[in-house]
């Protein structure tokens, strides 16, 4: 992969980061950083972390070279004398702090004459490797190392000691595209994206039971989305769009450079991004305020039956008021629009469609870009539901071919009270504003108000600033991870997940047999959705039970309630086998009952 | 899992259809039948309660619908309860009477709506005509 890999960001973090932080983190004293052809940045990407650097200028040839160099700087650094020192790679990601701490302590522990002879090698499967903890003894050596044979070559002249890791992973590296591929779908399937989430930590602390699969609902939120939120509120804390003062200014600075990101992150432009308290205001935005403007009496509007009601409820109220006629699209037995009933609909000439991207009830996921541009082929506007399709994967609006698009950040790893409303160009200057107050106003007399263009205008009063920023590190921390690892990620637990509880007797599964992304729900024969809820809850699993605000879609499937099990970027393998156990368990449990 | 919950949930006394509890009260000329509903879409819950009015008592009772174990074994209960009393009198049980027949049962604030869905449908009835 070159020298860029140690910049590439691997799960959240660029690898040279995670590696020096990992170190860092350790008992170890102090940490030397070995740097070469790409020093600068290398330097630039570490900078806030306490190591020292080492620059290697006669990197080219090779490991051994630069072992030696850095075994140099230790042994010549006046500050310290070293007992021992551990040797690490970077692009080894699965090594934690514990492996290096454990080498200390192993190291400590012996007390036997001819220790100092000893290598402390971490080991995995019958296999010793790196980290590994060399004695003084042997620096000697590993400063007279050259050309590309690294350490493990003085493996075959020292007594080495096996320090057993219990990390399967261990000595996985990240040498091709392929191979950091691959290690990236490790670190999620294995959970360690849980370690970003400070609530996760706690609970899972508390009680390693603890399961968390109600993401759906809302997603657990990460530590820099939550620093990001502190940062502000400690430093820069002033209101936006109103001060001359350097604090407010850092403040609308710090609001408008969230918006960037955030419409950056969804690839649409920042005039066009509306920040709103969530989805369901974007959907009333585009819903009341677009369709208040350019809709009349009689006018036909198409709705996704397994639309939320977010998605639903503002049009049956524009409706009353304006006397239009809604039509809601059948669906199938899985909850996706019938498609002889969307093609008889089209024929109708709907002025408006409203779409749902993945069902907040069954997971799957409707042709959105195809239904999207047939609507709007047909002359429709085009509304879309992406509140659930955002946390599993990059979706870009303007790829969607639809007119509007609406997201909540806490679906996302974002803070609560904020989303975004984006408006395809041309479509945002003809909705009404939904409230009004100050910072969208350009002048108010008593004759009346001027309204600001952009985005400003459908943001009235203060805005949550904070939840911006958040909204924008939530962004940042999902654009650490590669698309096509998340993907994977969802597929393979929902699959498994799927699949583990079909197989249970009297479990059905909601769109068995289909893709599921982010959420599996499903029905027990004779347990009440609310009674398996609690019982799993008894069982340290969070899912929800319920109609999950989509009732037309549950009458449509002509079911009363399901329980929905939904997963996040934290969820791991684990957890769901753990799952479908406790579940077979709640069967057995009611069943000795009968 | 609590037992009293459990065995009224599983093995329920009172359940029935609703229509055919009716009929029946109709042709044997038992005496006033009044029907209610209600649900609590929420989480999908829905239930019909029927009784039988004879001198001013409730005779019969009979409910059906869908239920959490909570919410039907509730039902149980104020079925229980009703019965043999004057329909005002009827209309006086209350959610801790219903609790106190579970055993005491402790029920977290977000399924109280499953007690008292009973009550709050038994409340509602009218007489059928």
């Amino acid at each position: 992969m070159g020298e860029s890999k140690l910049l590439k960001s691997f799960c959240g973090e660029p690898v040279i980061h995670r590696a020096v932080r990992t170190a860092c983190e350790s008992r170890a004293d102090k940490v030397y950083v070995v740097t070469g052809s790409d020093a600068g940045a290398v330097e630039q990407a570490i900078s806030d972390l306490p190591a020292d650097t080492v620059f290697h200028g006669a990197w080219e040839e090779g490991q051994g070279s630069s072992v030696a160099c850095g075994v140099r700087a230790a042994t010549e650094d006046a500050s310290a004398r070293w007992d021992g020192l551990i040797l690490m790679v970077a692009d080894q990601p699965f090594v934690c702090r514990e492996h290096l701490d454990r080498l200390m302590s192993a190291c400590e522990n012996l007390t036997d004459p001819g220790r100092e002879q000893r290598i402390l090698a971490s080991a995995e499967a019958g296999k010793t490797g790196n980290p590994a903890l060399f004695p003084k003894e042997i620096f000697k050596e590993l400063m007279a190392l050259r050309g590309d044979r690294g350490a493990r070559q003085l493996f075959n002249r020292y007594t080495v000691i096996p320090v057993e890791q219990g990390e399967k992973s261990l000595f996985f590296d990240i040498d091709t595209p392929e191979a950091f591929a691959e290690a990236e779908l490790i670190w999620l399937l294995c959970g360690r994206a849980a370690k970003d989430f400070p609530l996760l930590c706690r609970k899972k602390e508390e009680n390693p039971g603890f399961i968390y699969l109600d993401s759906a609902a809302t997603s657990q939120t990460t530590e820099a989305v939550i620093q990001a939120v502190s940062r502000f509120e400690q430093n820069s804390r002033a209101n936006v769009h109103r001060g001359f003062y350097p604090l407010a200014e850092e403040a609308d600075e710090a609001y408008e450079q969230a918006r960037a990101e955030v419409a950056d992150y969804f690839g649409i432009a920042a005039a066009e991004a509306v920040f709103t308290h969530g989805a369901t205001e974007g959907l009333n935005l585009a819903i009341q305020g677009w369709g208040a403007r350019n809709l009349k009496e009689g006018d036909l509007v198409l709705i996704d039956t397994a639309c939320h009601h977010a998605a639903i409820v503002p049009w049956q109220m524009l409706a009353q008021r304006k006397k239009l006629s809604l039509r809601y699209l059948s669906v199938d037995s899985d909850g996706l629009i019938c498609e002889k009933e969307w093609k008889k609909a089209l024929a109708l000439r709907p002025k408006a469609v409203t779409l749902t991207c993945i069902s907040n009830v069954t997971g799957l996921k409707n042709d959105v870009k195809r239904l999207a541009a047939e609507a709007r082929q047909a002359g429709a506007a085009v509304i879309v539901d992406c509140a659930q399709a955002v946390g599993h994967e990059h979706i870009r609006f303007t790829e969607l071919s639809a007119d509007f698009a609406v997201v909540s950040a806490h679906k996302m790893y974002g803070p609560f009270g904020i989303g975004l409303l984006w408006a395809r160009a041309g479509m945002q200057e003809r909705m009404e504003p939904l409230m009004g107050g100050g910072g969208m106003i350009e002048r108010v007399t008593t004759e009346g108000t001027v309204y600001r263009e952009g985005p400003a205008r459908y943001e009235a009063g203060t805005p949550n600033i904070t939840g911006a920023l958040g909204f924008a590190a939530a962004c940042r921390y999902l654009k650490g991870f590669s698309q096509a690892a998340l993907k994977r990620h969802t597929g393979l637990l929902c699959r498994r997940l799927s699949e583990g509880l079909k197989s249970i007797d009297g479990i059905h599964v909601l769109g068995a047999g289909k893709t599921h992304h982010g959420i599996v729900s499903f029905q027990a024969e004779g347990i009440h959705p609310h009674d398996m809820a609690e019982l799993l809850a008894g069982q340290g699993i969070c899912v929800r039970a319920g109609t999950h605000c989509a009732m037309p879609l549950h009458q449509a499937l002509e079911i009363p309630a399901t329980l929905r099990a939904s997963i996040g970027i934290y969820s791991s393998e684990a957890e769901v086998e753990e799952m479908i156990k406790a579940v077979k368990k709640v069967r057995e449990q009611f069943d000795r009952y009968e | 899992m609590n037992e009293e919950i459990m065995k009224r949930y599983r093995h329920p006394v009172h359940r029935g259809d609703v229509e055919e509890f009716s009929r029946s009260c109709r042709q044997r000329q038992a005496g006033e039948v009044w029907i209610s509903e209600g649900d609590n879409l929420f989480c999908g819950d829905s239930l019909r309660i029927a009784y039988c009015l004879r001198d001013g008592r409730i005779e019969e009772v009979c409910y059906d619908g869908y239920g959490c174990s909570l919410c039907i074994a509730s039902a149980e209960c104020v079925l229980d309860l009703i019965k043999g009393r004057e329909q005002e009198d009827a209309f006086r049980v209350t959610t801790e009477m219903i609790l106190a027949a579970l055993g005491d049962v402790k029920v977290g604030k977000s399924r109280m709506k499953c007690v008292e869905l009973a009550l709050t449908v038994l409340r509602e009835g009218r007489q059928e005509s």
